[in-house]
């Protein structure tokens, strides 16, 4: 019986879903690319480790944006306190099997972020 | 009956298998994940394994077809991160169980090779090509995809296009019989939690025969579930015929058991 509805629905409502199905996707696209991690800017640099340039923390948002979502979806930069990254970013750094220094350069980009979107959230000036 | 005394689970009342599996992915979902697992069962993604990793999957189909006809198909794979976006893939054994027959036979071995070219979060669209050769007891067949990919926060939708080429014959070299399929797949996938995800999947397939022309397609449509734990990750889709082909399985399920080393 559930097939026979199934074909039913299908047969009926197939035109109609299509087009739902596509609307729903590029609702997903348009969310998808406004939901990227925020872009390397020079104000970053304040909250990295000494000696990071921007071309780094470009490599560190690349990182982030190829081996992370290669298991899961991405979390905010801002989701978690520095001392969680810390934890969090060595033991995925091992699953995933990325090198040490891809692991810093993705530390450093996290942190970056993370305080630029806190300080943005305050409405403060990083300057 | 036969087919429950070789599959118990099948035996059990729908409201027990709906509680187990439920309780499985309660106790899942509570845990963190790991594994770089697959979000289909039938739709294959863009991304390869990670340089040097090894993965062996074990990929189970059932199929039943109208008159209580019911087929088991097993393959296990070991797939390995040859570099940065390319993964190569041992098919060890593929092999069947016929539940009326109730015997099983070794069907082929093969290689597939997965090179990927664009990233489905970097990139405007995620896309690989896949390649697949297969040689078995009076079978060989060639295999090739390309797959499209988008990731979209926890969405991800993913779709396959796929013609395939089969020869049968005694020998290698005097092969007779020669059939074709084209398919597309398209699979969404919402990730509820780092260790569970749900999502659709639809499959089309159009059985060329002896490459005289397109059959009618075959439509199926139906939901897909994702686990995860640590190294471990399965992912079960069951789909329904949503066409009336009565020679074609009204419905169909996959599930696929991996663990990475």
């Amino acid at each position: 019986m559930p097939i026979s509805s199934l074909q039913a629905v299908v047969s009926v409502y197939g035109r109609r879903l299509v087009c739902a199905a596509s609307v729903f996707v590029a609702a997903l696209w348009l969310e998808g690319c406004a939901g990227l991690p925020p872009e390397v800017t020079p104000r970053m640099l304040d909250f990295s480790a000494r000696g990071k340039t921007l071309p780094d923390l470009e490599e560190g948002r690349t990182v982030f944006l190829v081996a992370c979502t290669r298991c899961h979806a991405l979390d905010a930069p801002d989701k978690f306190s520095e001392a969680q990254w810390r934890r969090i970013v060595p033991e995925m750094a091992e699953s995933s099997k990325i090198s040490q220094r891809a692991e810093g350069l993705l530390l450093d980009y996290l942190l970056g972020a993370r305080a630029q979107l806190l300080a943005q959230k305050a409405g403060r000036d990083l300057r | 009956m036969k087919a429950s005394r070789v599959l118990p689970f099948f035996v059990f009342s729908t409201g027990c298998r709906a509680a187990a599996i439920c309780a499985c992915l309660c106790l899942l979902s509570a845990q963190s994940a790991r594994a770089s697992e697959r979000a289909f069962a039938y739709t294959y993604q863009s991304l390869t394994a990670p340089v040097g990793e090894l993965e062996l999957e074990n990929k189970l189909t059932w199929k039943s077809r109208p008159g209580q006809i019911r087929e088991f198909a097993f393959q296990h794979e070991l797939e390995f991160g040859l570099s940065e976006k390319t993964q190569l893939a041992l098919y060890v054994a593929n092999w069947q169980y016929d539940a009326r027959e109730r015997g099983s036979a070794y069907q082929s071995s093969g290689l597939e090779i997965i090179h990927n070219f664009t990233h489905p979060v970097k990139d405007l669209l995620g896309s690989a090509i896949y390649g697949e050769v297969q040689m078995g007891d009076g079978l060989f067949s060639l295999e090739g995809k390309l797959i499209l990919e988008k990731k979209f926060g926890p969405w991800v939708v993913a779709w396959n296009g796929e013609v395939k080429a089969e020869w049968e014959g005694r020998r290698i070299g005097d092969f007779q019989d020669s059939a074709g399929e084209l398919s597309q797949t398209l699979g969404v996938s919402y990730e509820i939690n780092r260790s569970l995800a749900v999502g659709v999947e639809l499959l089309q397939e159009v059985p060329l025969g002896a490459w005289h022309g397109p059959a009618n397609p075959e439509w199926y449509l139906g939901p897909n579930v994702t686990v995860r734990k640590g190294r471990f990750y399965a992912t079960l889709t069951t789909l329904f015929q949503s066409t009336d082909r009565q020679s074609a399985p009204s419905v169909q399920a996959r599930t696929i058991v991996g663990v990475e080393f």
